[in-house]
């Protein structure tokens, strides 16, 4: 059964690695916070391959409290869509 | 404020603890928790247990004061507690440290105040793990 | 105290801080316990720089801190033998298996994968 990671930190080496390690194929991400700047190091067009293939959300509110815009296709959820994202996943992960 | 959940539950109305683990001052994660536990209750949902962890306790401080244009988060917790009838745990062993007492461990440890809200009750990790029997999801923000 | 179903719930935890510079790795600790008191099912897993709280040898009175490699030392006490530890992040941290407090198992990403799709619950602090 797949999980919902909430991301809610900046991409460090460190927490990419972990991430790596732990994120399994079919889990979904959710990037919060501070984590919204993952939009602009792993899913950009020269982005390597680690989480852009999987089901990833930005948080709106803080897309839009930070001036960070995505690209187009990639999708974004206000809270509510959050809490429906960890309605239908069974378990969560936090990462912060 | 009025409670957010009035409306009957949904079918698919899942029981939910939320781990708080952030200071309201130093980190925004207390305000992302604060802002899903409304729309969980909106959305019909129910909270089993609101579980206040390390810095976290700090969002249950009654003491806290903050300037007119900021929101005053525990302030808002207290509401949102009071409001919905929530049931909402201070870890003790990180309170005590932090100086989050109720009237008991003001007693207890002789000091001459109290800071906790009425609205959660200090208590331990046994009553993390309890609410963690009856829920169908946990989530942490920190 | 509560039914069946609570009881095959399980618990993962995510120790993935280095002692002393901050709370984390306590927090976790505690939680482990406060788990094996409720005889929960726990896996406790370390990744990272979660690896070091698992290094013999700590010495912290003189910084005025609770040892914790000493703690996770008598987890098996506690009945909490399902420890893991990161294959990879113990290597690349310069450690190897016989530096470590307590006996765990060390695992790759795809064991580690398993264990997170089979928890109830993950706390990762």
């Amino acid at each position: 059964m797949n999980s919902l990671h909430i991301i809610a930190k900046a991409p460090t080496s460190a927490s990419i690695a972990e991430l790596s390690a732990i994120v399994d194929e079919g889990d979904v991400l959710i990037f919060i916070e501070d984590g919204i700047y993952f939009a602009r190091t792993e899913f950009s067009p020269s982005s390597a391959p680690r989480f852009n293939h999987l089901e990833c959300y930005f948080l709106e509110e803080d897309l839009a409290a930070r001036g960070i815009d995505i690209l187009e296709g990639m999708q974004t959820v206000d809270t509510r869509g959050f809490v429906a994202l960890s309605a239908r996943l069974p378990r969560s992960v936090s990462w912060y | 404020m009025t409670s957010l959940a009035d409306t009957p539950k949904a079918p698919g109305a899942l029981r939910y603890t939320l781990l708080i683990n952030a200071a309201p001052q130093s980190s925004q994660a207390s305000k992302s928790a604060l802002r899903f536990a409304e729309s969980l209750l909106q959305m019909g949902h129910n909270i089993e247990r609101l579980f206040f962890y390390g810095d976290g306790v700090l969002n249950a401080s009654s003491l806290t004061v903050m300037p007119q244009d900021e929101i005053n988060i525990p302030a808002a917790w207290h509401a949102l507690i009071e409001a919905n009838g929530l049931s909402s745990v201070v870890c003790v062993s990180s309170a005590i440290r932090r100086g989050i007492v109720d009237t008991a461990e003001a007693q207890r440890h002789e000091l001459y105040a109290t800071s906790c809200f009425t609205s959660s009750e200090i208590g331990g990790l046994g009553q993390l793990i309890e609410a963690l029997s009856n829920s169908d999801r946990m989530l942490s923000f920190g | 105290m509560d039914n069946d179903i609570s009881n095959k719930q399980t618990i993962s935890l995510i120790a993935r801080r280095a002692p002393y510079g901050s709370d984390g790795a306590r927090q976790t600790l505690d939680i482990a316990f406060a788990a094996a008191v409720f005889e929960k099912s726990l896996n406790y897993i370390f990744i990272g720089d979660g690896v070091f709280q698992l290094v013999a040898g700590q010495s912290p009175k003189v910084i005025s801190s609770k040892p914790l490699g000493a703690a996770l030392e008598t987890l098996e006490l506690y009945g909490i033998s399902e420890v893991f530890v990161h294959r990879d992040s113990l290597l690349s941290r310069g450690l190897t298996e016989s530096q470590l407090v307590c006996r765990a198992f060390l695992i790759e990403d795809c064991a580690l994968k398993q264990l997170i799709a089979e928890s109830t619950y993950v706390i990762n602090l």
